[in-house]
């Protein structure tokens, strides 16, 4: 990289450009700050809530089983965080999770690694497929992934119409193991680090992100807009299968039905913690804070025995508070932009 | 020669007409494939009402959907919908219900006040979409998302999460009785899809609608109420939400707060697999007709041929995604 | 330094169509090292179709770009970056949420085998950067809060950051003031001692006097004439610009005008235009001219009711109006023949004869049910007497060429029975005999009353129609000149913008 040196200089003042910022409505800047610095400190708030709520909240096994609940949802939404900065959504995360949970379990016998290997594969290929749909068909993401949502949840209940129970006794010791942190917990904790130090640290990442932010800008600069694509899909399918092998650590069988619905509550928690729905803008950290917030708000309910049937509006609720205030933060800018992306 | 005919841009009005009509030759070629596969099971008297009967709820969802698609955007929460109005008409209006029900958030209204409140609701959850999407404008997938989960919500609240088994009498009745031999619901869709089809091509409202979808823009210009129309459209497809809800409480007899699962995938995929474009501006109730009976022979032929029903819904997802990168090419958006 | 210089870039009878227009006609343009290339033409002449051709956004259909030695039939982004073809463009090419830091690197970020930043150098390349070009950024805000000029600088800035060769600029100084400019034209002398070849674009005759080694004219998707820079004077650049081959449509003879239809004064848009003030009599025509971003559309959108003025006031017959939107206007007798009739003038999916009616849709209507029949036979009249070619009144518009899709918006509005005729370049894109025939049709409405406002690049069609002719320069009402006794250089002189740094000292 030559520098440009200017030998003496040309214009004697020196330009300098102070960051002007555009007054914004009162609507727009709270929800920029209820979301951008503080979600950590509403993590706090919430947590010395439940804390107050109850005294079994700060209790080491309350915790422990908390954060391993999170751990399920944390993947998924990790897998989530990926395709949303991109541009892009994954309406197949929790269908892939179920299906790989199913396949890991029917072919244990193969032992753990291999079944394991086979579920992430198959949620690679989900994610592949994905992928190709989204950028080579054209088709539209929202459609796409709805569609394969119903071939993984179908192919899911094809391997198995009920639950199945996996024996295995590397499975057992797994799930018995004694930490302070459940296994599925530590999973999750090292795919976070892994997750931030990508989106922080390389390159492919930052196009992801510019091809959220702005995709005709990426692709005249030279970015492989379509390969970033398929590659993040493909991600976030094997994530899934990854969630899927923590589903079966956790309960100990594959479940063909569970986690309909869960795909939207990835997307909130994500958006709870900050990421822009229509792409690139998000912290993966924060994202995280929002699934442990998520999970948090239902964790106090339980704790103060709110009527389950309460929860399901508690939770709309937050995911409209979450989106709504998400979208009223667009300039009119931004809206044009999205036109074209849905 | 043959996919210069099916450009869009074609000024051969031959290949314009294969084009936008296409779903029913596919239909058509489906159902010779069908009877042959299926030894003539396919076409028996009682299968075909039977697949009838199957697409009487997804129809009447299918053509509140196209309405909604026609001025180029979608409804994501047409399911819900159905599942909350489907609840309170069955809760609402039957004192079985009322006695067995574990919550006490559905009060009783009687039969025909419950049908209005929930027809009613239907109509208002609508409205709401419209103006939320053209008012405050909000993309149209996040509000009726946000709106599907809320309703979700509700659905939950309304039932105590416990599924409701005994509705009024009335719709077991009119889910089996039959005129000419097919059963009522099935003349509601057929009703509602005449009407609709009726009201996009003879009146003004129609031709608005179509030129909304085609070029909001230029439609604005011209002087058509784009935002308006498109409210309208959302309302009257809350309303088919709300139809469909009645319909399936005749159907199924039942109805739980998770009920529903892939009727949104499938809605969604007939309109879109009989030629509805997801941009706006093309697709007739024609198409939304005739891809809800081609995925329901598919799933029908898949069940004759006792494949597995879960297999029908891959085979069916992956037959969705074909058919819209097919779509994709030849309307692009 | 120019003359001897080798040839960097020479590109060959380049052609590019889009649906219903051609943009480039087979047009040949060469650049040496060293050189500031400038290119200038009125609105629609094709030069930055020519120059997204050079940069790898768009494909031309025919022709080919030699670079280097190296003859490509056609670049792409990614190879454009590779040769070291650097371009700053007119409109905001920047991902607003991304830091400026990020958006600089953005495509070619320095990294450990592909993956891995190198946060530190390309930190340190950043401030380099910024200390070289004297510059002082807050490196880590998102671009998103910088103003319009900022996120120039940049652009500039990241098109620097690579290597390149030959940069293009187009209209880079639209959104800086004289000091910014300053400084962007010592820039360019330095890079051009240093060789690089570079391509400006730039409306601003007095910014091209200044700087320019070798300036190209283009008109209507062909290149006119290259001159020297001593040979580019200001009249010199004028007459190559406006300079027609075209005959002149006769001089319509103006019938009697009434009264005044409507008037505006102090009118004002943030951002487009300020301070306008015009009457528009019964029968009469008004023309409109400017060049690219003067604000002519943006007026017309205002007067219909498009966008709300934020200041100033306009009567129409004597009462005063506020248009909320578009159907206000049309209720007010108003009618918007817009720029872009694909866009925003037509709904190319529906026929003919649909099209022709939306805006009288009410009266064609009981109880909701349109009258099929009445709505044809309203619309074949109107098919008859504008000689539009069609197949069917059921025909789809996009199938119809450009003229008729335009007699066609024309048409919409004689349905209606306008009274104030709104037209924004009306014969744009449309073949020699459909332009007369509009030309007539704006006659024969005149004649019966119509009151015309035409936006219009074409400047012999503005004379030939108006009565009289506002010139209108960066939102800003020049002159208003009598159409009879004006002529096309007088009009480009009061066009032409004046601000900008003046002569500088090459």
């Amino acid at each position: 990289m030559t520098l440009w040196s200017l030998p003496g200089s040309h214009s004697k003042q020196e330009i300098l450009i102070v960051s002007d910022h555009k007054p914004r409505h009162f609507a727009a800047d709270l929800g920029r700050f209820a979301s951008r610095a503080d979600v950590f400190l509403i993590l706090l708030a919430f947590v010395i809530v439940a804390s107050l709520a109850s005294p079994d909240f700060l209790t080491a096994g309350n915790i422990r089983n908390l954060l391993s609940q999170a751990a399920l949802l944390g993947v998924l939404a990790i897998a989530q965080f990926l395709v949303v900065i991109s541009g892009g959504f994954d309406l197949s995360v929790a269908a892939v999770m179920a299906l790989a949970s199913v396949l890991l379990a029917r072919y244990s016998g193969a032992g753990l690694p291999a079944a394991a290997l086979l579920g992430l594969g198959a949620g690679l290929v989900c994610g592949l497929v994905n992928g190709m749909t989204v950028t080579k068909g054209r088709v539209q993401p929202l459609i796409a992934t709805l569609a394969m949502m119903g071939i993984a949840r179908g192919l899911a209940f094809t391997v198995s119409q009920q639950s199945i129970l996996v024996k295995l006794p590397e499975l057992d010791q797994i799930r018995s193991w004694d930490g302070f942190l459940t296994v599925p917990t530590i999973i999750w904790l090292v795919l976070v680090v892994a997750a931030t130090w990508w989106c922080r640290g390389t390159r492919q990442a930052r196009h992801a992100y510019a091809v959220g932010g702005n995709e005709i800008t990426a692709r005249l600069a030279g970015v492989a807009a379509d390969r970033i694509k398929i590659g993040i899909y493909t991600a976030a399918g094997t994530l899934s299968g990854v969630a899927g092998l923590l589903l079966v650590i956790r309960s100990g069988s594959g479940v063909p039905s569970v986690g309909v619905g869960w795909e939207l509550d990835s997307i909130a928690a994500i958006v709870i913690g900050g990421a822009r729905l229509f792409g690139g803008e998000g912290n993966l950290l924060k994202a995280m804070a929002g699934v442990l917030i998520y999970q948090l708000i239902a964790n106090i309910m339980n704790l103060v025995g709110v009527d389950p049937f309460y929860q399901g509006i508690v939770r709309a609720l937050v995911i409209i508070l979450a989106v709504g205030l998400s979208v009223l933060r667009k300039t009119r800018a931004e809206h044009r932009q999205i036109q074209g992306r849905l | 020669m043959s996919m210069a005919l099916f450009r869009t841009d074609s000024s051969n009005s031959l290949g314009r007409y294969l084009r936008q009509n296409s779903i029913v030759f596919v239909f058509f070629c489906f159902v010779i494939f069908a009877i042959a596969v299926s030894s003539g099971r396919f076409i028996h008297p009682s299968n075909l009402i039977n697949i009838l009967f199957q697409t009487s709820v997804v129809g009447v969802l299918a053509l509140g959907e196209t309405l909604v698609m026609l001025t180029g955007g979608i409804d994501l929460s047409i399911v819900a919908t159905t599942v909350v109005t489907a609840i309170v008409i069955g809760g609402a209006g039957s004192e079985q219900q009322q006695q067995m029900s574990m919550s006490n958030a559905l009060p009783y209204l009687g039969f025909w006040l419950s049908i209005l409140v929930g027809i009613g609701g239907s109509f208002l959850i609508g409205l709401i979409n419209g103006i939320i999407i053209v008012r405050f404008r909000i993309p149209a997938f996040i509000a009726t998302l946000a709106m599907s989960l809320m309703l979700a919500g509700v659905a939950l609240l309304l039932t105590g999460g416990a599924p409701i088994y005994y509705p009024d009498p009335f719709f077991a009745q009119f889910g089996q009785a039959k005129l000419l031999h097919i059963p009522y619901p099935v003349w509601t869709f057929v009703a509602l899809a005449l009407i609709l089809a009726f009201l996009l091509s003879r009146s003004k409202i129609g031709l608005m609608v179509y030129a909304s979808g085609g070029n909001n823009r230029a439609a604005r210009l011209s002087g058509i109420p784009v935002g308006s129309v498109t409210i309208l459209m959302y309302t009257l497809c809350g309303l088919m939400a709300g139809i469909g809800g009645f319909l399936f409480l005749a159907r199924t007899g039942s109805v739980a707060p998770d009920s529903g699962g892939s009727f949104l995938l499938t809605t969604i995929a007939s309109v879109v697999v009989g030629g509805v474009s997801l941009a706006g501006g093309i697709g007739s109730i024609k198409n939304a007709v005739f891809g809800v009976l081609l995925l329901a022979s598919l799933s029908n032929l898949l069940n004759i041929l006792l494949i597995s029903p879960h297999i029908q819904d891959a085979v069916s997802g992956v037959i969705i995604l074909v058919a819209l990168m097919v779509n994709a090419r030849v309307n692009p958006a | 330094m120019t003359r001897t210089a080798p040839v960097l870039l020479t590109m060959a009878g380049i052609k590019k169509d889009y649906p219903g227009v051609c943009a480039l006609k087979g047009v040949d343009f060469d650049l040496h090292r060293g050189e500031i290339h400038c290119l200038i033409g009125e609105n629609g002449a094709g030069k930055s179709t020519l120059i997204r051709v050079l940069s790898g956004a768009e494909r031309p259909n025919a022709g080919t770009i030699t670079f280097d030695g190296v003859t490509y039939a056609a670049i792409d982004p990614a190879l454009g970056h590779r040769l070291g073809i650097g371009v700053i463009y007119q409109e905001s090419d920047l991902v607003l949420p991304m830091t400026v830091a990020e958006n600089i690197f953005l495509g070619h970020e320095p990294a450990w085998g592909g993956i891995a930043l190198k946060t530190d150098q390309m930190r340190k390349t950043v401030a380099d950067l910024m200390t070289t070009f004297n510059l002082r950024f807050p490196l880590d805000a998102p671009v998103r809060d910088l103003g319009p000029a900022q996120r120039q600088l940049v652009q500039i800035v990241k098109a620097l950051s690579r290597q390149i060769k030959l940069l293009v600029l187009d209209e880079p100084t639209a959104a800086l003031t004289t000091g910014e400019i300053d400084y962007l034209f010592g820039l360019l002398r330095e890079f051009r001692a240093r060789g690089i070849g570079m391509i400006y674009v730039s409306h601003r005759l007095n910014e091209i006097t200044a700087i320019a080694d070798r300036v190209t004219v283009m008109r209507d998707g062909l290149r006119i004439e290259t001159m020297p820079a001593a040979a580019a004077t200001e009249d010199n650049l004028i007459r190559a610009m406006v300079g027609r081959s075209l005959a002149a449509h006769k001089r319509r003879v103006s019938g009697p005008v009434g009264d005044d239809v409507l008037s505006v004064r102090k009118l004002g848009v943030h951002g487009q235009f300020q301070d306008i003030n015009l009457d528009l009599r019964k029968g009469e025509v008004l023309g409109i001219a400017g060049l690219v971003g003067a604000g002519r559309s943006e007026l017309l959108e205002c007067l219909f009711g498009i966008t709300r003025p934020d200041e100033g006031q306009i009567t129409v017959m004597g009462k005063a109006v506020h248009f909320a939107s578009p159907l206000d206007a049309i209720r007010h007798g108003f009618g918007l023949v817009p720029e872009e009739r694909r866009e925003s003038g037509l709904v190319l999916g529906r026929p003919v004869e649909e099209n022709i009616a939306f805006p009288i849709l009410n009266r064609l209507t009981t109880a909701s049910l349109i009258h099929r029949r009445r709505l044809s036979a309203v619309a074949a009249g109107l098919v008859e007497s504008l000689h539009i070619k069609t197949p069917s009144l059921k025909q789809v518009v996009r199938t119809l060429s450009g003229g008729n899709q335009q007699k066609i918006v024309i048409a919409k509005w004689l349905a209606a029975n306008v009274k104030i005729l709104l037209l924004d370049e009306p014969t744009r894109g449309i073949d020699v005999n459909a332009k007369f025939e509009v030309y007539n049709l704006i006659e024969t409405l005149v004649d019966q009353g119509v009151s015309i406002i035409m936006v219009s690049s074409e400047m012999p069609e503005l004379l030939a129609l108006s009565n009289r002719i506002l010139v209108l320069s960066e939102g800003k009402l020049i002159k208003e000149l009598d159409a009879a006794t004006t002529d096309q250089a007088e009009i480009m002189r009061y066009a032409v913008p004046r601000s900008g740094p003046g002569r500088v000292a090459a």
